[in-house]
């Protein structure tokens, strides 16, 4: 059965047509190199899950090969909570941004640079993602507190 | 590019105050100066140019680099609204340090004639790293100290980290250095005795750069800071040596009793 990092994880992958248009729009140098970039999120918790992903032409896949990981981004899977029900939208709740818990440190991205590597994933992330995101992270908190 | 840290190792002696009206006065003499806050944990660059603005990231370029924004015909750069709004930064010591070397590093500045850096206050491992990271490529550091006897000590330990690093010394900026009335009158309002930090530099080679006062006429800070400005760019930068050190230190000591007597 799916985690719920695992779930969220797979909502983000899905779209593969945005994917491939993303990466149309990159100038040639850009595109010619980030495709092939490897990532991997780990989430830990009873919630949480290890996830790998390679960027190719065609969109974000996942895979298993470790080798040659450019990016890890580390989190538990309480951060998760709160960054979904930052992303929910709930009355009352602030939760956290996924900027503010990386400032605060309970998320770690590992990575050639500190800065620049964390900035390229939130961007990529706040103009492609989040937005789309409020009904899948309204069910996953429910679904998280629900197991709690 | 002629880069200048603002340094003291005593907090709250107006670093970022002195990092932005140094190069508006630069600025006026025609200088085409940037303004970089290193202070990665609390950056406060953007507060005193009024601004809110974010850094801009070349994120379509394969090479990685940050862009300055431009206020004023300054350019300046603070990660502060990256981050959101004044967020604990609570990365480790590592971390902060690699952020702090990227960002000396990676930013894609215009061409410029000053660079001046406004750095955090300590004489932590990370300010080790920042000396260390612009150590080959560094026109001199500013200390910016208020001339009162409990910032002695502190502009002692400075003086010794600045010494160790061998950063060449531009002078000494004597900040909050007396209150000025509106009617024009001079005075101290602080418990703690004022010390004469012009003595001081005078014996040991230092420049004393100016004496800044406290005041709300941004006329009188930018008259002081036009005349400082031109002792940094006539100033020749001095690496600190043992016996210039002893001799201001000898000096300091005197000055120190003066305060304790007049403290009692």
């Amino acid at each position: 059965m799916s985690t719920i990092a695992e779930k969220v994880f797979n909502f983000i992958l899905d779209d593969k047509l945005e994917q491939q248009a993303i990466l149309k729009d990159l100038p040639k140098d850009k595109r010619d190199a980030v495709v092939g970039r490897k990532g991997r999120l780990i989430v830990n918790g009873p919630d949480g899950g290890s996830f790998i992903v390679r960027l190719t032409p065609a969109g974000i896949f996942k895979e298993t090969d470790t080798k040659d990981i450019r990016n890890e981004i580390l989190m538990t899977d309480n951060t998760l909570l709160e960054i979904l029900v930052w992303l929910a939208h709930l009355p009352g709740e602030p939760g956290i941004s996924p900027r503010a818990a990386y400032v605060n440190g309970d998320i770690r991205i590992s990575g050639d640079s500190v800065l620049y590597d964390a900035e390229e994933i939130f961007n990529a992330m706040e103009k492609h993602a989040f937005a789309k995101m409020g009904p899948i992270a309204r069910a996953a908190v429910e679904e998280m507190r629900k197991g709690r | 590019m002629n880069r200048i840290i603002i340094s003291s190792l005593k907090g709250g002696t107006g670093k970022t105050s002195t990092t932005v009206n140094l190069g508006r006065a630069l600025h006026r003499a025609g200088y085409r100066v940037g303004l970089l806050d290193v202070d990665i944990v609390a950056p406060t660059l953007h507060k005193a140019l009024g601004v809110a603005e974010a850094p801009l990231w070349d994120l379509d370029s394969v090479k990685a680099k940050l862009l300055p924004f431009e206020v004023d015909g300054l350019y300046a750069l603070t990660l502060a609204s990256h981050y959101g709004e004044n967020p604990a930064v609570l990365w480790d010591e590592a971390t902060l340090i690699r952020a702090m070397q990227e960002v000396v590093r990676d930013v894609k500045w215009p061409p410029l004639d000053y660079l001046i850096l406004d750095s955090p206050p300590s004489s932590s491992k990370f300010m080790q790293a920042l000396y260390d990271a612009v150590a080959d490529d560094v026109y001199g550091t500013v200390l910016v100290f208020q001339p009162s006897d409990i910032a002695v000590a502190d502009l002692v330990r400075t003086l010794d980290f600045i010494k160790i690093k061998r950063v060449p010394v531009v002078g000494l900026i004597a900040n909050m250095s007396y209150c000025l009335s509106p009617s024009g009158e001079k005075f101290w309002p602080f418990i703690s005795p004022k010390v004469e930090l012009g003595a001081i530099c005078g014996e040991s080679g230092i420049a004393l750069l100016g004496e800044v006062p406290l005041t709300p006429s941004q006329e009188v800070i930018n008259l002081e800071f036009d005349k400082i400005a031109e002792r940094v760019i006539d100033v020749k930068p001095l690496i600190l040596k043992d016996s210039m050190l002893a001799k201001l230190y000898k000096r300091i000591a005197k000055e120190t009793v003066k305060s304790a007597v007049r403290r009692l």
